[in-house]
């Protein structure tokens, strides 16, 4: 089974710090069931939660158990690294999440009622824009307070290049005005922007 | 917050199973999904990793030894005034 997984730059594990070998190699779990011994990947519908330096693309043998977000596998090994999963596009994929957390707040402006302030946040042409207006109206617009106050945060994460932290803000984001179905659709959506922007199978994303 | 996410105040409550290997596989997802976002709680896992690693190397002192002749000379004048 092909799947992907992300890691540290050297192709350290980011929680477990194992040093993965070179595509070639192959790498055992001598059981499964406690997960830190498994070998770990992730489905491109999972690809957000998991954004760390350097993605790769691997294949799990033996049996392949879905656990939450992640797949876990008695072997793998990687395959090739999506080259495209650079900085630069870290960077991108923070920017678009936070215009989203962005349109969610101005989103949440309208059903309160504040067409004005809605018009003024969705002009903001730069996330430096978006922070400022989003803490200026926070001050005053009580009841969409919290959903300005987290495309403020969105902003500012971006803007420090925390494209994991601009993802989890925006599907809050989302979940503040729809619920749960809105975090979903969120991370759908995220998950969708990542296997586009780098160009990934996208088999299992529905 | 969804009841399926862990935050910084129930990561902090979960860090010495977290060291020491012990959450249970869904714990453990929940808790490695919350660092790969969360810089602050990275921070203080990095910061008891050190605090460990540095305690790690005191070296061993003797817990009982003979105390400084000025101190048993103190107590024993002390005894003497006493008595």
């Amino acid at each position: 089974m092909i799947a992907y997984k992300f890691l540290r730059h050297g192709r350290v594990g980011p929680f477990s710090g194992f040093a993965w070998p070179p595509p070639g190699g192959w790498v055992t779990a001598a059981e499964t069931d406690r997960c830190r011994r498994g070998v770990h990947a992730c489905r491109p519908r999972d690809l957000p939660w998991w954004l760390a330096d350097e993605l790769w693309e691997v294949e799990l043998a033996g049996e392949v158990r879905v656990a939450g977000h992640k797949l876990v596998a008695p072997a793998g090994g990687l395959i090739r690294r999506v080259e495209r999963w650079t900085t630069v596009a870290a960077r991108e994929f923070a920017d678009a999440c936070a215009w989203r957390a962005r349109d969610h707040a101005v989103r949440r402006l309208k059903l309160t009622r504040h067409p004005s302030d809605a018009v003024t946040l969705a002009a903001c042409a730069t996330l430096d824009d978006v922070l400022g207006v989003a803490r200026g109206l926070a001050e005053e617009v009580v009841d969409a307070r919290v959903s300005l106050t987290i495309a403020g945060d969105g902003a500012v994460r971006a803007l420090t290049g925390a494209a994991p932290t601009s993802a989890y803000i925006a599907a809050h984001a989302a979940e503040r005005l729809d619920g749960r179905d809105g975090y979903d659709a969120e991370r759908a959506w995220q998950s969708r922007w990542l296997v586009d922007r780098l160009a990934l199978g996208a088999d299992e994303l529905e | 917050m969804h009841p399926d996410e862990v935050t910084c105040r129930q990561f902090i409550e979960l860090i010495t199973d977290y060291f020491e290997d012990a959450l249970e596989p869904p714990t453990l997802d929940r808790v490695e999904e919350h660092l790969v976002m969360c810089d602050w709680c990275v921070t203080y896992l990095e910061q008891m990793q050190a605090t460990i690693a540095a305690l790690g190397e005191l070296r061993t002192e003797p817990t009982h030894r003979e105390p400084e002749p000025e101190v048993l000379s103190a107590l024993a004048s002390r005894g003497r005034d006493r008595a």
